[in-house]
């Protein structure tokens, strides 16, 4: 079973992309083996959650203020599983249970536990307007059809076929730091190779 | 007499009145705020009697702890030390993000404030859904069928089985942990490691020092099972609510859950885990706390704080609960965990409506407008649907109007208000259901619950563990470590309310009562309404104001806007102002070199709302970031 997982934070615009994604998809639309799921809760609740449907391979999609990319990049990677350090998964994961949701606490927490297939990919866009509010700016929401399709993408390639994502950890901090980065931005606002 | 400082008086049929002959009854005057140095120096003392002039290092210092702003931004503490007493003397308590909850739901359909105010919390996922639930159902006139009232029970007994086990293993266990212990209070590891642990029969640790290693973040059997344990009660909560957290099936009038016999034995499996835990997990608390004040009484300073503690009660009896406020004392002194206001460790009332008029909010030195004008401007509401008088401070005469403005300990510094009951700085919590519950004694009937006058005796079923009866006993103190020997004490209390109510629950299928909801419809004339209830951490209350099918106004009150409220008008502290001042370092570092561990439990203690997983001041300044989590504390 492939899981499908979207990532948001409610009513902040961008941020709710994961959420909000999952939702206008038609599972008709999609194999019978794809499992689409909002995962935005608490970390730990998403590696119970992922522990007992044991998934084949994962995707994982939400936005993600990097700051290192124009507003509505699509990056796409394969998580890179090498454990991270003990004491970020401790915050991270102290931060989890008091009701924080967030994809990197939810990428490290779940690795830290080993529940992540090796095929995990993850697919951020980079938000522009994360203020309160409903809807996608219009930067984000031009790129709606691209990311379904990049994940429609990952989802045909078959168990047997490696994603041609690099492979990458995201920042091993609670804090935003403009972490450098391979080159993973698809496309601002169109699809490109990649 | 229940009110000492507000002018509520009582006739002979106990009807509450205003106090006659008072022009603005409500009304007073701000004292300044005033810092150790300045109440020191106004009392006589030598401000700077312990200033060593050769060095010039003062003898007071800043000590101040903002990790949580790395965590959610919202809660940060200030304290000065008296580093020769050795102890706290002065300490803020600051609550960093504006929650805004009650500005988002101005004007919308009431039935939304069911789905937006759960996101206050990111830890209780349902509590706020019920209480809102409550307050809607309240203002519709409606009553949720029995089932509906037990589901609902059921549902809040598993939501604290996931709220109490990562409180107690996961944030405030590692601060009694060997990786703390052995850097803050080296001396003790060699005592606990021969030290034998009473309860090691109970819970498998045979010395002090194996539960210290249990508490370990991230290897600790403690620490690890808590985590599986949050995933047993998410289990549990999902069966009463088809999802969480943040349900989408707690209604006005009940629950759309659709409920089978397969529900309620699926939950029983489940409730045999919990049985079992808890008293392994009270075994455990004794222990560790039991060892830490026998090595040092000191420890009974840390977090110490008046008796003073209000609760609103939770669990419903279904065969009295009609939602109405006209009944609300009668159905809520028939709750299994009783509403109760303690002062001085006395019971004063049990009574909801004698609860809900004491209340006031404050904002002298939070960032919002004076809506009442010290008082001088009488609220929209000066009574409630009953005819008690209301002060203008009062939740359902409140505005949250936001106002930045003053920043300094003196003016504001802090996104939370101030709740007072009768003007008194008011505690609340897990250990405070308990405290009311035994000093009320008006328990229902049941095998499972006593009240001893001294404290609560529960019974454990057996499960894989034999049957066990558990004694919590009402604490002398109340500080840092009755409030998490109280917390796991309450796990067993909420298992054994679960027992109740399940059985309950088959009681009314065998009889086919087996709705669990009500119509309704929403009404469009003027209507004010509130749910009580309580979270994990306490007292919770939800007041409404609907008219022509909106919402007026809509105040949430949770319990950590009473536990970290800034000082009042009156310069009094709030509970975690108060618990820290007078809290002794009793940590053996070298020198000045403070880590703050005995502080930090004492706020841990509270288990507060705000995030607060950095266990050491790391000293590398404030950070900040957007998140989204949980903002129960902040307005």
């Amino acid at each position: 079973m492939i899981l499908v997982g979207g990532i948001g934070l409610p009513w902040l615009r961008d941020l709710d992309f994961g959420t909000q994604w999952i939702k206008r998809q038609d599972p008709a639309d999609w194999p019978e083996d794809v499992l689409l799921d909002d995962l935005s809760y608490g970390a730990h609740r998403v590696l119970h959650t992922i522990q007992d449907l044991q998934p084949s391979r994962i995707i994982l999609v939400g936005c993600m203020p990097r700051q290192i990319d124009p507003p509505g990049t699509i990056r796409r990677y394969r998580l890179n599983l090498e454990q991270p350090p003990a004491d970020e998964v401790h915050d991270r994961i102290s931060e989890a249970v008091m009701g924080i949701v967030d994809l990197d606490h939810t990428l490290v927490v779940v690795r830290h536990w080993n529940a992540f297939p090796s095929d995990t990919v993850v697919v951020e866009i980079e938000p522009h307007d994360c203020e309160f509010g409903l809807g996608f700016s219009d930067i984000v929401e031009a790129v709606v059809h691209d990311v379904t399709a990049l994940v429609q993408r990952e989802v045909r390639r078959g168990a047997d076929v490696a994603s041609d994502a690099l492979m990458y950890t995201p920042p091993t901090s609670a804090m935003p730091l403009p972490v450098p980065m391979p080159n993973m931005a698809l496309f601002p606002s169109k699809p490109t190779e990649y | 007499m229940c009110f000492k400082n507000l002018p509520i008086e009582f006739d002979n049929a106990g009807t509450a009145k205003l106090k006659e002959g008072w022009k603005n009854p409500y009304s007073f005057d701000p004292t300044p705020s005033r810092s150790y140095l300045e109440k020191l120096a106004a009392s006589g003392g030598d401000a700077h009697a312990g200033h060593d002039h050769a060095s010039g290092a003062p003898r007071l210092r800043d000590w101040s702890i903002d990790p949580v702003t790395r965590v959610a931004g919202a809660l940060a503490i200030h304290t000065v030390l008296d580093l020769e007493k050795r102890e706290a003397v002065e300490a803020h308590s600051l609550a960093m993000l504006f929650r805004g909850y009650e500005i988002i739901l101005k004007g919308r359909d009431p039935r939304d404030a069911i789905d937006i105010s759960s996101r206050a919390c990111g830890v209780c996922g349902g509590v706020h859904s019920t209480c809102s639930a409550m307050a809607l159902e309240q203002a519709f006139g409606i009553v949720p069928p029995p089932l509906g009232v037990t589901v609902r029970n059921l549902g809040e007994v598993a939501e604290m089985f996931y709220d109490h086990p990562l409180h107690l293993g996961l944030l405030a266990g590692p601060d009694y942990s060997t990786a703390i212990v052995s850097v803050t209070n080296p001396e003790l590891i060699p005592i606990a490691e021969r030290t034998p642990a009473p309860h090691a029969r109970v819970h498998g640790f045979a010395t002090i020092k194996d539960l210290m290693d249990g508490f370990n973040p991230l290897e600790g059997k403690i620490y690890l099972e808590a985590i599986e344990q949050t995933r047993t009660a998410r289990v549990m909560c999902t069966l009463m609510y088809g999802k969480y957290p943040h349900p989408s099936t707690l209604v006005p009038g009940g629950v759309s859950t659709n409920v089978t016999t397969t529900t309620f034995n699926e939950y029983y499996a489940n409730l045999g885990k919990i049985f079992d835990y808890a008293k392994r997990l009270c075994g455990i608390w004794d222990d560790i706390l039991d060892f830490f004040l026998e090595q040092n009484p000191a420890y009974a300073l840390v977090g110490d704080r008046p008796k003073n503690l209000i609760q609103t009660g939770i669990w419903d009896d279904p065969t009295v609960y009609d939602a109405t406020f006209a009944n609300c004392d009668t159905w809520g002194n028939r709750r299994y965990s009783s509403p109760g206001i303690i002062v001085d460790g006395k019971l004063l009332t049990t009574d909801l409506t004698r609860i809900n008029m004491g209340i006031e909010e404050f904002v002298t030195h939070s960032f919002y407008e004076d809506w009442a004008a010290n008082g001088m401007k009488q609220g929209r509401f000066p009574t409630d649907p009953l005819g008690n008088p209301l002060s203008p401070y009062h939740m359902w005469n409140k505005e949250t109007i936001p106002r930045a403005e003053g920043k300094n300990f003196k003016e504001k510094y802090s996104w939370d208000t101030a709740p007072r009951w009768d003007r008194l700085s008011m505690e609340t919590g897990a250990y405070g259901r308990m405290w009311t519950t035994a000093l009320a004694g008006n328990l229902p009937d049941n095998p499972f619950i006593t009240a001893t006058g001294d404290g609560l005796k529960m019974i454990m079923p057996r499960h894989e563990m034999p049957e066990m009866e558990l004694h919590w006993k009402i604490p002398e103190r109340l500080n840092a470590f009755e409030r998490n020997r109280g917390r796991a004490y309450a796990v067993a209390f909420t298992a054994a309310i679960g027992m109740i109510c399940l059985e309950q629950a088959f009681a009314y299928w065998r009889k086919g009562e087996t709705a669990v909801s009500t119509k309704f419809t929403i009404p469009k004339d003027e209507r004010m309404a509130v749910g009580f209830w309580e979270a994990g951490r306490g007292y919770l209350t939800h007041h409404m104001h609907i008219d022509k099918g909106r919402i007026v106004n809509y105040q949430i009150n949770t319990p950590s806007t009473w536990n970290a409220a800034p000082r009042d008008p009156f310069d009094n502290p709030g509970p975690y102002e108060e618990a820290i001042v007078g809290t002794p370092i009793l940590e053996s570092m070298s020198g000045d070199n403070i880590k703050g561990i005995d502080i930090l439990r004492a706020i841990r203690s509270f288990d507060p709302c705000m995030p607060c997983t950095t266990h050491m001041d790391t000293g590398h300044g404030v950070i900040t970031r957007e998140v989204n989590s949980c903002g129960c504390t902040l307005e």
